[in-house]
């Protein structure tokens, strides 16, 4: 029996977690969310009843993860029934707060549960009453998932998950459908309201638990194929493969009509400033904690140049011409360098410093630059608090055949014009110009990180006394870092200033620089890939996810925690620190990647054996 | 002329003057070793040579040349290599990886691979790890990474710091065979730092006996082991 304790305890601390997040908004505020929902016949008519809503998979989740971290590795039966045990008791809680909530202060002594919760509204005690059977069963999933195989069980997570995020974007995927054509009628069966259908749900699970499971299958097996192919044929396969991504990329906007390409540059912003900040505290070990600064001086050099209103455009020359606004693609690489030479100047005082201590006078440097902009003293130049506006949008090249020619009143076939990234389709325009920047800031990390400096920022990052004693210039290279960093987000601000037409300072505040030290930590340290999931994570979704802003930031505590328990490494880890973290699968995976000497068929018979096996 | 020529060198750390007028030399070919106490000054004067600590008065010289008032990675660049204390091997890169940092000051690349080659000739169990990381190697073949990376660098002196120091008796025996080796059949000049006199002493041409930051002894390596002084004090007979 005393097997049994730990999961009633367990049970009540889930079934207070539950309420808690209730009294704190959260599962009201993301009940208007359903995941599956089903046709019921009411008054003769069908309606969509929801079958599944976010807050209860909210609550199936945190059931099932604290039953699972009780499990024994080989569960017994009474494990089993101590798990639906945990979950009666979770659901015992909850029944109790429902039933006793709202009786406090009914007494009329002047008491209210919402004077002191103002999230104790009769919705969160309806919410909180539909859980009686969700909990008990989330425990025995834990359960029965313990006995399922690891192949099994993570292709069963996969689709979970599929369904889960399908399900709370469902209202942005009928956007996306409508916006593409798609009638309505012929996904029905598939999307109904804002939710899923059964069959939707089941279709999607299995579509993407088979894929995974399929993949995971064959994956060895086509890897070994592919490294047993000529060098030559691999090269071509890969450059396919990108082609082929690149020609996705260019269709995207197209696709994602303009709210969701406005979500997609959003989140190139921070794709470009989590590469920069990856050179820095990825590669070279040194925690910025004011990265936000760089991305400040980016946007204001570039308000400043283009703008019709600013300080320099009214000033003149000593010959008594006017300096007059400047054009982005000029201004561009001035805001880079200014950038840069602003990184390299926070460089040097810092050079000394390491860990804590660096984090502190970066996070110093960052406020500066926001209150500078902010100061009175000058105002004149950036415009103080009201900021600087009427930044002229980008202007690119572009190219006009026939009519476009003659309706710009040239009568040639064929020409040049200036098409301005501007008007109702700007989001989509604006997406090629963050793209362009993001794949130039991808490759030059990518370059980097293999080159002589890459070494020695890995160099850098494991210990700097040793890295000094092999010969590497810990002047030069950490304020190569920084420089080169802070290009990346001056870039970035530069492309946000015409983006956003008016600039304030309070857009550059210190959550900017949290957030793309969470994106990068979320994606992966020192990982490239690592940022752009990190960013499509932390800034795409919460994007999607309007209407839970406010939790923005509580989400954002719970996913840092969460991911430093379970996946520290994040999601795609680089190579070190995967060897750091999870040393028993470092089983020298490279010898296998290696071309066999032995030719081809040695390695495709290993295949083989390898599949029968 | 000596190859390293260490003059009246004075180091502090802060207030604590851990260096009080440090003199030795080390021809080309030589193994010479630093023997003496926890804290007599060691490792501060290895610190010293490769330029992690500058030292307040006194003069470090390579092959003539002052090499005191310059930088760690340049003194590194000058061809003094320091295998630091405690093996300073980054945990999380690999084998090789660590090696080819070893030889980041070189661009040769024909050479590095020749060299490479070489140190696994040497150490061939590196060779079987080359893909495993640092972190994950036994303590005895951690110490011969740090040995190898030095030699990554092709250096005039290498300086080691406690090749020796938690490694088992089996291992610390290995240890000294490779300096031995590396000395007599790649002719590496070697300023070896060790708590374990008496091994030191053995393989070793000359030695230095330092005591809190002063040199007391000097000679030919066998004449120190007959030493009754140093018999008393470090060799524990």
């Amino acid at each position: 029996m005393a097997v049994l304790t730990p999961y009633g305890r367990r049970g009540l601390i889930v079934g207070g977690v539950i309420v808690f997040l209730g009294l704190v908004g959260l599962l009201e505020a993301f009940s208007t969310r359903s995941i599956i929902n089903v046709l019921r016949t009411a008054g003769g008519k069908p309606v969509a009843v929801t079958l599944l809503s976010l807050p209860e998979l909210l609550a199936l989740i945190v059931a099932f993860v604290a039953v699972r971290g009780l499990l024994p590795a080989r569960p017994r039966a009474l494990d089993a029934f101590g798990a639906v045990g945990c979950g009666a008791a979770a659901s015992a809680v909850t029944a109790a707060f429902v039933r006793l909530g709202p009786a406090l202060g009914a007494g009329g002594d002047g008491f209210e549960l919402r004077d002191v919760f103002i999230h104790a509204t009769p919705e969160l005690f309806e919410v909180l009453g539909s859980f009686a059977w969700h909990l008990p069963l989330a425990a025995l999933a834990a359960v029965a998932v313990a006995f399922v195989r690891p192949d099994v069980r993570r292709a069963v997570t996969a689709g979970a998950i599929a369904v889960a995020l399908v399900g709370v974007l469902s209202d942005h995927v009928t956007i996306l459908l409508d916006h593409n054509g798609v009638p309505r009628a012929s996904t029905a069966w598939f999307l109904r309201g804002k939710s899923l259908t059964v069959a939707g749900a089941a279709t999607l699970f299995g579509g993407v638990a088979a894929l995974r499971w399929l993949g995971e299958r064959f994956r060895p097996v086509a890897d070994r194929r592919l490294a047993a192919r000529p060098a030559r044929d691999r090269r071509w396969l890969r450059r396919g493969g990108i082609a082929l991504a690149g020609v996705a990329l260019i269709a995207l906007p197209r696709f994602a009509g303009s709210y969701h390409s406005e979500v997609l540059n959003q989140v190139g912003l921070f794709v470009l400033m989590g590469l920069g900040l990856n050179i820095v505290v990825g590669f070279a070990g040194m925690l910025d904690l004011g990265y936000v600064a760089f991305f400040a001086l980016g946007a204001y050099t570039m308000g400043v140049l283009t703008s019709p209103e600013s300080f320099l455009a009214a000033a003149t020359v000593p010959g008594g011409q006017p300096v007059g606004p400047v054009g982005f693609w000029l201004a561009l690489p001035v805001c880079i360098v200014v950038a840069v030479i602003a990184g390299t100047l926070l460089g040097v005082p810092v050079l000394s410093l390491r860990g804590d201590y660096l984090a502190i006078v970066t996070l110093g440097f960052g406020e500066i630059i926001r209150v500078l902009a902010l100061s009175e003293w000058l105002k004149p130049f950036l415009g103080g608090s009201l900021g600087l506006k009427r930044i002229p949008p980008i202007k690119v090249p572009w190219l006009a055949i026939g009519d476009g020619c003659a309706a710009r009143g040239i009568d040639v076939p064929l020409c040049v014009y200036r098409l301005a990234i501007d008007g109702p389709d700007k989001p989509q325009k604006l997406f090629y110009i963050l793209l362009a920047g993001c794949v130039v800031a991808a490759f030059v990390a990518l370059r980097l990180k293999d080159s002589r400096h890459g070494r020695a920022w890995m160099a850098l990052r494991e210990d700097e006394d040793v890295a000094q004693a092999m010969g590497i210039d810990l002047v030069r290279t950490k304020l190569m870092a920084f420089a080169i960093g802070a290009a990346f987000s001056g870039l970035s601000g530069a492309i946000f200033a015409p983006k956003l037409v008016s600039i304030f300072p309070h857009s550059f505040n210190l959550l900017i620089s949290i957030n793309i030290l969470a994106l990068i930590i979320v994606g992966g340290m020192g990982s490239i890939p690592g940022v752009i999931v990190g960013a499509l994570a932390l800034v795409g979704l919460p994007e999607l996810l309007r209407e839970f802003a406010e939790y923005r930031l509580w989400a954002y505590g719970i996913v840092l925690v969460v991911m430093m328990l379970y996946r520290p490494e994040g999601m795609i880890p680089s190579t070190a620190t995967l060897r750091e973290l999870r040393p028993d699968d470092d089983a020298s995976p490279g010898d296998a990647a290696s071309p066999s000497p032995a030719g081809p068929g040695t390695a495709v018979a290993a295949a083989g054996a390898e599949a029968r096996a | 002329m000596a190859l390293l020529e260490v003059h009246d060198v004075h180091s502090h750390y802060g207030n604590i003057h851990a260096l009080k007028g440090v003199s030795l030399t080390v021809d080309e070919g030589e193994i010479v070793t630093l023997i003496g106490a926890n804290g007599a000054g060691k490792s501060t004067t290895l610190r010293t040579i490769s330029g992690l600590i500058r030292p307040s008065a006194g003069s470090v010289r390579l092959g003539g040349r002052d090499i005191a008032a310059l930088k760690p990675h340049a003194i590194v660049a000058e061809g003094v290599v320091h295998v630091p204390e405690g093996r300073g091997i980054f945990a999380r890169l690999t084998v090789d990886e660590n090696l080819s940092i070893g030889a980041f000051i070189r661009s040769d690349a024909a050479g590095i691979a020749a060299d490479l080659e070489r140190v696994f000739e040497s150490f061939p169990r590196l060779k079987e790890r080359r893909r495993q990381a640092g972190g994950t190697l036994s303590g005895g073949e951690q110490q011969m990474l740090a040995i190898g990376r030095g030699l990554m660098a092709r250096p005039r002196v290498l300086l080691l710091d406690e090749p020796s120091m938690g490694l088992a008796p089996i291992l610390v025996e290995e240890i000294f065979t490779i300096i031995r080796r590396l000395n007599a059949e790649e002719g590496t000049t070697i300023l070896l730092v060790e708590q374990n006199a008496l091994a030191a002493l053995d393989v070793a041409h000359r030695g230095y006996v330092l005591e809190t930051g002063v040199v007391r002894l000097s000679g030919p390596a066998g004449d120190l082991k007959r030493d009754p002084a140093v018999i008393e004090a470090y060799l524990g007979v």
